[in-house]
């Protein structure tokens, strides 16, 4: 078992209006990989912010985070970039296709700032469409197709260039429950195949698809949850985080 | 109460959006600067003139005849007894003299009316204005007032020596004034007038040179100013021997040199109007989709739908309402200096009250498009439905294909992909950068090849309507004179010269009409190996005998004649018959002329004799030695110089104003095509935030995001270029021909410059790049997190 990412001491705390506002602090955390690890808490709780700092989004304010051998606190923004490009992929609550690109063209677009040969970069985006079974809407435009075949594209295009940790940030919170489904099958899918996963969710059902929960209050750790370790059915794994949650302060 | 509400709204989006408020006032100031200066000048270019003409009492005819012909008491009583006549001066008496003066102990390229101050000249017509000297009432003896013309072109002020050729040779007169002459003090004109003492002349000049006379006719109503001439021509029993400078001409003399650039001016504002409406478009449209959480905001506060509007509104008219004037201002300074520039000879400043009408009018006008344009772009914010705002701001839910495929340009960078892709999403805009690029570049090439063009001319002045002689010989010396024929056959005859020719200044009579009315018409009469040493014609051929005439091509145009045709030139008295064997193009007296041979003038007057000669020296023979040893065999009977000197003389101030403007011209495009490439960048990132985004997270690096946005740029501009490029080699001379055709270039003899263009391209892709790049930083602004939801 390889720990992927690491951080220790993390924190970061933003500047409104010249006055420093914590949204997280001291935060130690290790992602194993081929784990899918979800991150839950209350608005305002600093899953999100995790997540920016996690992917490299967003810099830290204070501590470390080791990706994969490498100090993502202490790169440039360059590199941050090559990063993102080559071993993070991002899917997002609002989704966030390019609007005028079509479904197959979202997905291919981060592939060709990677890969020269472009051949195998559109026939990897046509395999992850087929596997997220979308492949016959390639052709359609964003708006022309429904919000969760519009987030499996925004999947697809997050694997494009095989990245090791894929992060999602509330990937079911702007769908319906047949399309959240949807979404958390691929998900569960993919970790399946050993991607690494961290998603940021407020939802229970969503969350039980993961390794463990991690809960977050006032940008601190309160406390992680193991779900796999029980070998209840869906609805009492269910039950039992939710009572956890509850404990925890949710 | 809900209109202090939409102000504050208003005022506070102005504040919070310092760096936009600043781009969007600064693009209706400087479109609402271009737009005022264009218009202002074309406006006000003659209105100096005629308030010059005006105040000074200015002539619409002057004429000047030989007294010995037309009596003039007779003249001047028929023109007293006409209705619409307001003034009729004296006829004073007036040397033309056909040698040329000296100041500064060089030749002046300008001949001289030498005329007496009338004795009386309160009241009549053409009074002078005295600009440098002492004021007295008339000329001291011994003195000579120059018109400003001349002053400038010679460099000469109040005290200095002028040198007239006088019976005993050079005759030193003071100059004891530099004045507006109305007539006169146009730039370029050639033959001027200057005034001495009255009386003075017999004791400069043989008896028998002062039969001519001077009179000048001012009408109540220039309007009759053809049929009062006609009748007068009509009373003379159909023809008037002299000389007639009329209004019409003289306001030419004034205006034509800056046809070209006037031309210019109105294709600029024009570009600069449109380039700034969709500036002002684009920018509100922009400012408004990134408010449009804050307009959801607002409609959940109870703003209905016409008050969002309003907020919009209300924004963008304060902001007009500072900027116009300011640009308006800075626009009068602008109008009123160039216009100054141009008209200094008359010393006449635009009056202040006359831009004002103009400057209201403009404010109005702009105000109303801004406010035009902001209702039909703000419509949209009142249709902003509060919720979806709210949650997420605005999003296309665009399903038409836009742009091309991306499989098609799969073989490009990434950066470079994505650039020439946003070109087909925003069409409009690509194109108006497009037209922006397009006419920087050809204000580049213009300004680069006319300076080239004028720069070749001293290479090949026969292109231009001139000789092409590499040194010109006058034979009348400042002491001494030989004669033609000795001197033709010894120059014909000296080593080294390939051609002679000779030419001189003559001027004629001819008829406009069959039976109408008469004009003088300043001409050529040639000799000589005329061919050889290059005048060319643009149809037909040189005259080779005395029945044979060629017409400068505006010449040609108003009498509607060419080639075959006849035409009756009434030449020192008598009348002759020409037929006319070619049509030659001439910038020198703005395309109107003639030339005959000397044998034609010596019908008329067998004792003539030029005084002008051109050589055409073999090759290898270099000028200056050349001129070296004629002048040591002629000592002053000859005055010889560089063929081209008289371009230095007499053309320099032509084309270095041309140059100038032309230059300003190119500087003032590109800088509007830098302004307009800022702003659609900034546009472009602002309506494309969100994308941004995406592409960050996807892994683009910092300077890959901003080749994103710098490639279509620069796709546009290489675009724009080679279109601009396909325009110039297409259209560039037979535009020039237009444009230059009012100074007689009918077929514009455009030289491109290789090497110029070869720096020009290169360097107008770099400015449109790097305009793009420094306003590209504002996409490493972009931060991921505004693809988040909370």
């Amino acid at each position: 078992m390889t720990t992927l990412l690491t951080t220790r001491k993390l924190g970061k705390t933003y500047q409104v209006d010249a006055v420093p506002v914590p949204s997280l602090a001291g935060v130690d955390l290790a992602v194993v990989a081929g784990e899918l690890v979800v991150l839950m808490g209350s608005s305002g709780s600093g899953k999100s912010t995790l997540l920016y700092l996690l992917s490299g989004l967003e810099r830290p304010s204070e501590g470390e985070i080791d990706f994969d051998g490498q100090r993502i606190d202490r790169m440039d923004e360059t590199e941050l970039s090559l990063l993102r490009r080559a071993g993070i992929g991002f899917v997002f609550q609002a989704i966030n296709l390019i609007p005028h690109l079509t479904l197959f063209e979202n997905v291919v677009l981060p592939g060709y700032l990677l890969e020269p040969d472009r051949n195998r970069v559109d026939a990897r985006a046509r395999e992850l469409l087929d596997s997220m079974g979308i492949g016959r809407l390639a052709d359609r435009l964003p708006a022309q197709v429904s919000g969760g075949e519009q987030q499996r594209v925004a999947i697809a295009r997050a694997l494009i260039n095989s990245p090791r940790a894929l992060f999602a940030d509330e990937p079911t919170g702007a769908l319906n429950s047949a399309a959240g489904s949807a979404v958390l099958d691929a998900f569960r899918a993919i970790n399946a195949r050993g991607q690494t996963i961290v998603m940021a969710t407020h939802e229970v059902k969503s969350a039980c698809i993961g390794d463990r929960v991690v809960f977050l209050k006032d940008g601190r750790i309160e406390g992680e949850y193991r779900i796999r370790d029980s070998a209840a059915g869906p609805a009492e794994r269910e039950a039992m985080l939710l009572a956890w949650l509850v404990e925890q302060g949710w | 109460m809900i209109v202090r509400s939409v102000l504050l709204v208003a005022r506070s989006n102005l504040r919070r959006r310092r760096g936009q408020t600043l781009l969007i006032g600064s693009i209706i100031g400087l479109s609402v600067l271009l737009f005022f200066t264009g218009v202002g000048i074309l406006r006000e270019i003659e209105r100096p003139l005629t308030l010059m003409f005006e105040r000074q009492r200015g002539a619409h005819f002057t004429m000047v005849f030989d007294a010995r012909i037309h009596a003039p008491d007779s003249v001047l009583s028929w023109w007293r007894a006409q209705p619409g006549v307001s003034l009729v001066g004296e006829a004073t008496p007036t040397v033309a003299l056909m040698e040329r003066s000296y100041a500064r102990s060089a030749a002046l390229s300008t001949f001289l009316f030498v005329t007496e101050r009338p004795l009386h000249p309160e009241g009549g017509p053409d009074s002078l204005r005295i600009l440098e000297g002492a004021p007295h009432a008339l000329p001291a003896p011994g003195e000579v007032w120059i018109p400003t013309s001349l002053a400038y072109d010679a460099h000469l002020t109040a005290g200095d020596t002028l040198e007239i050729p006088a019976a005993d040779g050079l005759v030193p007169l003071v100059v004891g004034a530099v004045v507006v002459d109305p007539v006169f003090s146009a730039p370029f004109n050639n033959p001027i007038r200057v005034w001495v003492a009255p009386g003075s002349l017999p004791s400069y000049f043989k008896a028998s040179s002062l039969n001519r006379v001077i009179a000048s006719v001012r009408l109540a109503t220039p309007a009759r100013g053809d049929a009062l001439w006609a009748a007068f021509v009509k009373h003379l029993g159909g023809a008037f021997n002299g000389n007639v400078y009329d209004y019409a001409g003289v306001r030419n003399g004034y205006t034509a040199p800056y046809v070209l650039m006037a031309a210019m001016i109105v294709a600029f504002s024009a570009l600069g109007f449109l380039v700034a409406l969709f500036a002002i478009q684009g920018t509100v449209t922009s400012a408004m989709l990134a408010d449009f959480r804050m307009i959801g905001i607002l409609r959940t506060q109870g703003f209905t739908p016409r008050d969002v509007r309003r907020v919009y509104e209300l924004q963008y008219l304060l902001l007009a309402a500072v900027a116009l004037p300011i640009g308006i201002g800075i626009g009068f300074f602008a109008v009123s200096g160039t216009i100054n520039l141009l008209t200094r000879t008359i010393a006449t400043p635009v009056p202040a009250g006359s831009l004002v009408g103009l400057g209201a009018l403009t404010f109005v006008l702009f105000l109303a498009l801004v406010y035009v344009f902001v209702v039909q772009v703000a419509r949209a914010a009142g249709r902003v439905r509060p919720a979806d705002a709210i949650r997420f701001g605005a999003q296309s839910t665009g399903t038409a294909r836009v742009g091309i495929s991306l499989s098609r340009l799969r073989r490009f960078p990434v950066p470079l992909l994505l650039g020439i892709r946003n070109l087909g999403l925003q069409r409009k805009r690509a194109i108006f950068l497009g037209v922006a690029i397009v006419f920087a570049a050809l204000a580049a090439f213009l300004a680069v090849n006319l300076d080239h063009s004028f720069e070749a001319m001293r290479g090949n002045l026969a292109s231009f309507g001139f000789d092409a002689a590499s040194v010109r010989v006058s034979r009348v010396g400042r002491r001494f004179q030989i004669r033609h024929e000795a001197l033709m056959t010894a120059l014909r005859e000296r080593p080294g010269v390939k051609a002679v020719a000779t030419w001189d200044g003559i001027d004629g009579n001819v008829e406009v009409t069959p039976g109408g009315p008469n004009r003088v018409l300043f001409g050529t009469a040639v000799d000589g190996d005329i061919d050889g040493v290059g005048f060319e014609n643009i149809r037909g051929r040189n005259p080779k005998g005395p029945g044979e005439i060629s017409l400068a091509v505006r010449t040609a145009q108003s009498l509607k004649q060419d080639v075959g045709g006849r035409v009756t030139l009434n030449v020192m008295g008598a009348p002759l018959e020409f037929q006319v064997v070619g049509v030659y193009q001439s910038i020198d007296n703005t395309g109107e002329g003639f030339r005959i041979r000397l044998e034609a003038v010596r019908i008329a007057n067998p004792l003539w004799m030029p005084v002008e000669y051109g050589l055409v020296l073999a090759d290898g023979v270099a000028p200056a030695p050349f001129i070296a040893g004629l002048e040591a065999e002629y000592g002053e009977a000859v005055d010889a110089k560089a063929g081209d000197y008289f371009v230095h003389d007499q053309l320099e101030a032509v084309t270095s104003g041309l140059r100038m403007a032309n230059g300003f011209l190119a500087v003032v495009f590109l800088l509007a095509a830098a302004v307009f490439i800022v702003n659609t960048t900034l546009l472009t990132i602002a309506e494309n935030r969100r994308i941004f985004g995406i592409l960050k997270t996807a892994g683009m690096t910092p300077a890959q995001l901003r080749m994103s946005v710098v490639s279509g740029v620069g796709v546009q501009a290489v675009l724009g270029l080679v279109a601009a490029l396909v325009v110039w080699a297409v259209a560039a001379r037979a535009l020039l021909s237009v444009l230059f055709s009012g100074v007689g270039m009918v077929a514009f003899p455009l030289q491109n410059s290789l090497i110029g263009m070869a720096v020009v391209v290169p360097v107008i892709l770099l400015f449109c790049l790097a305009s793009a790049w420094v306003p590209s930083a504002a996409v490493l602004d972009v931060n991921p997190k505004a693809l988040i939801v909370e």
